[in-house]
């Protein structure tokens, strides 16, 4: 399986300017899709698995491994895309201000 | 703790697949053996300034090295001291609250031990307890020196343990729970894929750490044999370790589970009691245990832990068990709430209770194996056994007698209203069950101390002591 969502970001880094790598994202989250729609949908089918000889001799552990380079990669998607987010819904004026407010208001939890 | 196990040296259940080292009992006191084969990780922990970071959050348990003699066993690096738990106790006995604090909890424990650049190598359920009513992580040797890059070994585990448990009963109920005691190991991830609902998928971090890693599980598992080549994993950068971390948080912190239309959560506040009869109750039960001055009370069909708080305000610590796990989640979160130390509420079926588990039935304890009362409190319990679940009084005394040597119960009688209610759908099949009948069976392992009938009902409550 090819990883290639991870060149573009190697590439935004490398420009090291985030607020003009919108087109970056774009490609960025079409990569992402590519590579995630298919798991995804593998993941929540329902169809037969095939059958597997000796049981007792195989480890699951080797997949939980190979596996969270891709979690990662979608949660830190998920995470940059609820930042993106914000920063529009800021540039727009909506609620950050208030919520702003309230991050900075003393806990006394 | 009672098991035997001299033949290894004191050595005692869960702790023998680990080859850091393992736990000991002797003289009542546990210690825990580091082996040398961990010495380097234990310095770090030590060392790195981990240890004091945790411990003075009341994440990890703190220890003492005592210089006592090892158990025999030649390659001993240190012998450790932890602080003593008052009550060991197992996920599968926890309410949905206290699951999510642990796995909660063990994300944390692992995100501070990274800045320290170690990594959990263990995030099993059983290494955290409940202690002044949070999570601590009681194994000292649960950490690795982390090596950049490397995935988190621990992260199956996580998923089995913590999140599949989690979402199943989330989904499913808490009648689920139960699989826990069946799958000692964490509940298989392909099981947990078969039985949560479609609309489950439609979380993203439930599709991910459970749906899709059962099938990575599957597809990679046979790695090593001829016919699959072994990948490589690709290098977790820091910077995914947290997002992985911050994922799995998400994942458990958005999966809830609300205690509701119940058959005893709403017990108290239904009309089986008068008012004046549990202030009757309430006083009794206080007078008795400032008879008494129990160190340790196991109340018994507690339900939400009225009067287990009895005890526990008078500084008893508080073993709060009911069978129904929303009375348990109901008496957590109010526990939580008013930040009660000395409570811990259970779940737990009396007339199934935790049996020994695991290997060798050595890694897991029964109930019995770990009773550390010094009271049993038993209030409108007795029907429950004797009526609702047809166990004859001599053998009902018979196992209180095995858990405490004082016992404080309620007698309810066949013409309270709800026995009546119990008797109505079966056949009165106990002319035993009477109060001179109570009395008689009980009287073969108790003395009664005091007894008086509570107002308001024609129920009676008892001071017993257990007779040598």
């Amino acid at each position: 399986m090819g990883w290639s969502c991870h060149a573009p970001r190697r590439a935004a880094r490398a420009r090291g300017a985030r607020p003009a790598a919108a087109h970056a994202w774009t490609r960025r989250a079409a990569g992402l899709a590519a590579i995630v729609a298919p798991a995804l949908a593998r993941a929540a089918s329902p169809l037969a698995e095939p059958q597997l000889p000796d049981l007792a001799y195989l480890d699951p552990g080797a997949g939980s491994l190979l596996l969270q380079a891709l979690v990662a990669a979608v949660a830190g998607a998920a995470l940059a895309i609820s930042a993106y987010w914000r920063k529009i819904r800021a540039f727009f004026g909506r609620g950050s201000r208030a919520r702003d407010r309230s991050d900075r208001a003393p806990r006394d939890d | 703790m009672t098991d035997g196990g001299d033949h290894r040296g004191g050595r005692l259940g869960a702790s023998f697949r680990d080859p850091s080292g393992f736990v000991f009992e002797r003289d009542g006191v546990l210690y825990r053996q580091v082996n040398r084969s961990y010495a380097a990780d234990y310095d770090r922990l030590l060392g790195s300034g981990l240890y004091a970071a945790l411990v003075e959050k009341g994440l990890l348990v703190a220890h003492e090295e005592v210089s006592i003699a090892p158990t025999g066993v030649a390659d001993a690096y240190r012998i450790l001291r932890p602080d003593a738990l008052r009550f060991f106790s197992y996920p599968y006995e926890w309410c949905f609250g206290q699951l999510q604090d642990a796995a909660l909890a063990t994300l944390e424990i692992q995100r501070i031990a990274l800045g320290f650049g170690m990594s959990l190598k263990d995030a099993s359920a059983y290494n955290i307890q409940f202690r002044d009513g949070r999570p601590l992580l009681i194994d000292t040797l649960s950490f690795e020196s982390y090596r950049a890059g490397s995935p988190w070994v621990a992260y199956r585990q996580f998923c089995e343990h913590f999140l599949a448990p989690l979402a199943l009963i989330a989904y499913r109920g808490a009648a689920l729970a139960r699989l826990m005691r069946v799958h000692l190991d964490g509940i298989p991830l392909a099981l947990a894929r078969s039985l949560l609902p479609a609309r489950a998928w439609l979380r993203l971090q439930l599709l991910l750490h459970i749906a899709l890693h059962a099938r990575y599980q599957r597809r990679f598992e046979a790695v090593g044999s001829r016919s699959v080549a072994a990948p490589t994993p690709r290098a977790l950068s820091a910077k995914s370790f947290d997002n992985l971390l911050a994922a799995l948080h998400g994942a458990c912190a958005s999966l809830a589970w609300e205690p509701s239309h119940t058959e005893w959560a709403d017990y108290y506040a239904g009309d089986s009691y008068s008012e004046a009869g549990d202030r009757n109750k309430e006083a009794a039960v206080a007078e008795y245990l400032d008879r008494i001055r129990p160190a340790t009370v196991w109340d018994l069909g507690g339900n939400t832990g009225r009067f287990s708080r009895i005890a526990s305000e008078r500084g008893s610590f508080t073993v709060c068990f009911d069978v129904d796990a929303a009375c348990v989640e109901r008496n957590y979160r109010e526990m939580r709430r008013r930040r009660e130390a000395r409570l811990l509420p259970l779940v737990m079926d009396l007339v199934n209770p935790s049996p020994a588990l695991g290997w060798a039935h050595r890694e897991r304890f029964s109930l019995v194996q770990r009773s550390s009362a010094d009271l049993v409190m038993a209030l409108a319990l007795i029907h429950h056994l004797a009526i609702a679940n047809n166990v004859p009084l001599p053998d009902v005394a018979e196992f209180f007698a095995s858990l405490a040597p004082h016992l404080v119960i309620e007698f309810v009688p066949k013409s309270d209203p709800k026995l009546q209610v119990l008797l109505a759908t079966r056949e009165d099949i106990f002319p035993d069950y009477t109060q001179p009948g109570f009395e008689r069976a009980f009287a073969a392992r108790f003395e009664i101390v005091d007894s008086r009938a509570l107002k308001g009902s024609e129920r009676a409550i008892y001071l017993m002591r257990r007779k040598l």
